[in-house]
């Protein structure tokens, strides 16, 4: 797997000040993998994903994504948009820009697409993800979980290699959190690289590939979701998962 | 955990992460060629500034050919430095304008310091009192203190003086013209938005030349009025119409509870005002009403319109001195840094005001 | 007090205004009201007074009591002036009316847009000032913005030593007064510059001395009859394309088919002026230039010093508007792969504007105001060669003060309308 693998991240160490956020995290992502990271609060699953599209900057360690040393590419950002797509908790829709052009933006100004050419792809991922109709409304015009799969939208316009997804659904009312979930499992499903943030344990069992457990700054057990849901083997995953399963 | 096999090596040689704070500096070529460039002028400018106004100055001189070219020409300063802080005040008398300038220093100290903090109503008073005892200062007329008649007047503690009493006999015309404005008849709150408006919309230096123009005109006939007071008049009226606006914002965000809860502890609209609404409306905008006092302070140098020889124009016109001709860089220079000092001392005391309260509210701000 | 809630309640269904005025006046409204019932029925029982005259009429009556009062103050006391300036103008023998406007001033103006000579008119002079303030305030508007914005985005510079370089410039800036700066400027450009013969040179075109800036001149005469026929063909064709585009875009695409259509027309009249009309290189004969525009350094120095003065406070507001733009956007932008520069650009200064602009037309305001500071180094604007030079000559004192107002208050108001037309324009597209 480890030959085929297109997110690798090593010994990666990150502090704030002086405290120890991330403490030597290490593992790999194979292409059209999905992954779901998970773990208790301030376990600094943000941070790691942060890092791996060199939105943050680590201490010691290395991340590359298909091969690129992200660190060293970090101020490279238009590189990096076309390797890492990322997709927020709170979504961060460009609020004076219309749905059509929160898409269309990146091809035109990034990958250089003539206009009509960039209105053509955000038309038809927006008609993916189930948004065609509202194309000229402005974000606050929709609902969470409208804004949400713009945003989608929005980062799979960049033509990514892997797609990271930061707790998408937590701001979200419960009958938002499907509409969301939805199109993440079709993306998986079509074979897109995906490393997500969930709470959503159903998520994870259904379409993961593999979970990874992160404590304490560093992955605690990884595994098979039909493994780690049901015979953890630490006890921290025993706890962490009694609260979440108990919700 | 157990992946981390050679985390020794790896330690060792972070790679690609470099020092965010080195990044920060050279992170790309162009970023490094600005931080070479930028750190060259800074020194130089620093090195250019100390020679100049410190290293080849001249402080004493008899007149302008007296100082060294090349150098500031400090002698200029020093040789009036009399006339530009009392103005043409009587000699034996100094002592007077020395106190005028001292006194605020002395306040602004107290007020800044946090063992005074709990005393507000102390410095509340002192505020009041200051601007009161240096205009008694200036004039005189009483055993001890000779009437000095204003045309002696002058330099900066003239500009003391007319700042701190046109700021404080602003504040309660403020209020008043604020809480009209949001009065709920109509005649009352048009009156006084027409009458903040008019004095907002019009540039100071016009009002001055009204209160020159107009005033005499205005006025019974037969009755005088100097110029000082003029001055006075008019930085008071612009002072508060901007004032207004400044504690009206502070008004509108009382909460409606508060209110609420005072009429239903009995106060009745005046007892609300004075113990609930304009304590908490005047502290919230305390910064505000901070900043409405550094922009009269720099306004206060519009004077000369109407011919005072305030800080500003004492100078200017000392420059015509044949014997100094050529020395305004030096002489703008320091007024320039005076006015500098107290205006930016002031600002960084709202700013402060403007943390605590924060603080106190539980919204830390950096 | 149980009766003054269930007052408070009872006038709120009729009164639009929000809940806090309403309890802000109730007290002060009883309080009256109470007064005004002792007034005029001293022998009624008091409270008991309550059933015959309602509550609601009872607090009107007293309002209107109020009102009334107030505004008999106001007029007695401006009638009193009015009086006072009868009797001192006439004390003074002083005549009154406007029509001194139409009267030869007599007096030259040193520097303005429309020609004018000793024998034109006051009302004539009253123009060439206000063109002259607004001049100069529009050029410094312009250049302190751009030197603001600068300023504004260098301040929140991650870039330490150009976030300081910016703060220096501010914290220094802002907080010496204008008068004095526009001093120094003065005093700088008439002895710290050459004389005319030993002009700086700017490429040969531009020239700076101790007598001002020289500047290229366009010849004055008419365009030629096929050029600006032709300008104005081609005008019409592209305005109506760019109409014809515009209802044919995408709504999201309407405003750079606008601003696409504004570019070609200002690009074509640069174009076409460059080509037809006679630029005239300044040249030096004997004591003076020749062929060139001379902005005087009265104008220079006013210029340089309400464009440095107020981008400090602009820069202020750039920044204050680009800190409100919520972190999570820059953030977002680069996840995109948006460098800096185009982030700044694309994302966070056009959200930043909505904060930027009330505070940015008030700063306008000000600056406009503080153009007046012209009279004290002598630039010819609306309140020297008017509330000066006029008012001295005609002693037409309320006459001009009231035109000299009316001119503030009407571009003051200006500003203002369009600033709360502005807000109520982007507030729509608040989330
Ligand atoms: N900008 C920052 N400055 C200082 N500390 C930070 C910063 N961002 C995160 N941290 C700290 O890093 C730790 C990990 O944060 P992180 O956001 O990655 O956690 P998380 O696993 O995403 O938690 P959650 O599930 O609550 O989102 C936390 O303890 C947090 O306090
Ligand atoms: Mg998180």
């Amino acid at each position: 797997m480890s030959g085929s693998a297109l997110v690798h991240v090593s010994d990666v160490c990150k502090r704030y000040r002086s405290q120890e956020v991330l403490t030597g995290v290490s593992f790999q992502v194979a292409r059209g993998e999905c992954v779901v990271l998970c773990g208790p609060s301030g376990s600094g699953k943000s941070t790691l994903l942060r890092c791996i599209n060199g939105l943050e900057d680590w201490n010691s360690g290395e991340v590359t994504v298909d091969g690129v040393d992200i660190a060293a590419n970090a101020h490279r950002r238009g590189h990096i948009g076309q390797l890492v797509g990322m997709v927020f908790q709170d979504f961060n829709l460009f609020p004076h820009l219309t749905v059509l052009d929160n898409v269309a933006l990146g091809p035109r100004v990034l990958l250089k697409e003539p206009s009509t050419k960039a209105s053509a792809i955000g038309h038809e991922l927006l008609e993916r993800v189930g948004l065609s109709g509202h194309t000229h409304k402005y974000p606050y015009e929709l609902s969470g979980g409208q804004q949400q799969r713009v945003a989608i939208a929005r980062a799979l316009a960049m033509r990514p290699k892997v797609m990271l997804f930061d707790e998408p659904t937590s701001a979200l009312d419960p009958e938002m959190v499907k509409e969301v979930l939805d199109v993440m499992r079709e993306l998986a499903a079509s074979g897109m690289t995906m490393i997500c943030v969930t709470h959503e344990m159903g998520f994870a069992r259904n379409v993961a590939d593999r979970v990874v457990f992160l404590t304490d700054g560093c992955v605690c057990e990884t595994g098979q979701p039909g493994d780690f849901f049901s015979c953890p083997t630490t006890p921290q995953a025993v706890k962490f998962l009694s609260h979440v399963l108990a919700r | 955990m157990g992946i981390t096999t050679d985390s020794s090596s790896k330690s060792v040689s972070p790679g690609s992460a470099v020092s965010p704070l080195l990044r920060r500096y050279f992170g790309t070529p162009g970023r490094g060629l600005l931080s070479v460039l930028l750190a060259t002028v800074w020194a130089w400018a620093a090195w250019a500034l100390l020679r100049w106004a410190i290293l080849d100055a001249t402080w004493i001189a008899e007149d302008r050919s007296g100082c060294a070219p090349g150098g500031a020409c400090w002698a200029f300063v020093v040789a009036r430095i009399d006339q530009f802080l009392f103005g043409f005040y009587p000699p034996d008398e100094h002592w007077r304008p020395a106190l005028i300038l001292v006194l605020p220093v002395v306040l602004f100290a107290v007020a800044v310091s946090d063992r005074f903090q709990s005393q507000r109503q102390m410095i509340g008073a002192a505020i009041v009192l200051v601007p009161i005892a240096s205009l008694a200062l200036l004039v005189g007329g009483v055993p001890g203190m000779p009437h000095v008649p204003a045309d002696k007047w002058g330099g900066l503690a003239l500009t003391i003086v007319i700042a701190e009493t046109s700021f404080v006999a602003s504040m309660p015309f403020a209020v008043f013209l604020a809480l009209a404005r949001r009065s709920q008849m109509p005649v009352i709150s048009m009156l006084a938005t027409g009458f903040i408006e008019l004095w907002r919309g019009l540039p100071l230096v016009a009002i001055l030349f009204m209160a020159v123009i107009l005033l005499p005109l205005v006025l019974p006939p037969g009755f005088q009025i100097g110029r000082v007071e003029m001055a006075i008049t008019a930085l008071t009226i612009y002072s508060a119409a901007y004032l207004a606006e400044v504690v009206r914002g502070g008004l509108q965000a009382v909460p409606v509870g508060q209110l609420r809860a005072a009429s239903a502890l009995g106060f009745g609209y005046w007892r609300t005002l004075a113990y609930i609404t304009l304590p908490q409306a005047l502290g919230k905008v305390l910064p505000g009403i901070v900043n409405s006092a550094i922009a009269l302070v720099k306004d206060t140098s519009y004077v000369m319109i109407v011919g005072l020889f305030d800080f500003i124009n004492i100078v200017t016109a000392a420059l015509s001195d044949p014997k100094w001709l050529g020395s305004p860089t030096e002489a703008y220079l320091f007024v320039a840094a005076v006015y500098w000092l107290v205006c930016f001392g002031l600002s960084r005391w709202g700013r402060s005001i403007e943390i605590r309260s924060a603080r106190a509210r539980g919204v830390v701000r950096s | 007090m149980l009766p003054q809630c269930a007052e408070a309640v009872q006038t709120q269904p009729e009164q639009p205004e929000p809940a806090a005025r309403i309890s802000v006046e109730k007290g002060g409204l009883m309080s009256v009201a109470e007064t005004l019932e002792s007034r005029v029925e001293p022998s009624s029982e008091g409270r008991a007074g309550g059933p015959r005259i309602p509550p609601r009429l009872r607090r009107n009556l007293g309002s209107i009591f109020w009102q009334g009062c107030t505004l008999i103050a106001v007029v007695a006391l401006l009638a009193f002036l009015g009086h006072n300036i009868a009797l001192n103008l006439k004390a003074r023998g002083l005549a009154s009316g406007f029509d001194f406007l139409s009267k030869e001033a007599g007096f030259a103006i040193g520097f303005s847009l429309i020609p004018f000579t000793e024998t034109d008119t006051y009302g004539r002079a009253f123009i060439v000032g206000l063109l002259n303030t607004i001049f100069v305030a529009f050029v410094s508007m312009i250049l302190a913005t751009v030197l603001g914005t600068i300023i504004g985005v260098a301040r929140v510079s991650k870039h330490p030593p150009t976030a300081a370089a910016a703060l220096v410039y501010v914290e220094g800036l802002r907080n010496i007064p204008l008068l004095l700066q526009v001093l120094f400027w003065q005093q700088l450009l008439i002895n710290g510059l050459p004389g005319v013969r030993q002009s700086l040179s700017f490429g040969g075109w531009v020239f700076l001395n101790n007598r001002g800036l020289v500047l290229p001149d366009v010849s004055t005469g008419a365009l030629p009859v096929p050029p600006s026929l032709m300008a104005a063909i081609i005008a019409a064709t592209l305005i109506a394309l760019s109409i014809i585009a515009f209802r044919r875009a995408e709504p999201s695409r309407r405003r750079q088919v606008t601003v696409w259509g504004i570019g070609a027309l200002l690009a074509l009249e640069v174009l076409l002026a460059t080509l037809t009309v006679d630029w005239s290189r300044p040249a030096l004969t004997g004591f003076n230039f020749r062929n060139g525009v001379v902005l005087v350094p009265e104008f220079v120095a006013l210029v340089v010093a309400l464009t440095i003065y107020n981008a400090a406070f602009i820069a202020e507001i750039v920044r204050a508007g680009i800190e409100s733009v919520n972190k999570g956007q820059r953030e977002a932008a680069a996840a995109l792969g948006l460098p800096p520069r185009l982030t700044m650009r694309l994302i966070v200064l056009p959200q930043a504007m909505r904060v930027v602009i009330p505070p940015l037309a008030n700063q306008y305001s000000h600056l406009l105001k503080a153009s007046s500071l012209a009279t004290v180094i002598g630039y010819p604007d609306l309140v020297n060669v008017f509330l000066g030079t006029t008012l001295n000559q005609t002693g037409r004192a309320i006459e001009i003060v009231t035109m000299t107002m009316a001119v503030y208050l009407v571009l003051s108001a200006l500003v203002a309308g369009f600033t709360s037309w502005f807000n109520a324009k982007v507030a729509l597209v608040e989330r």
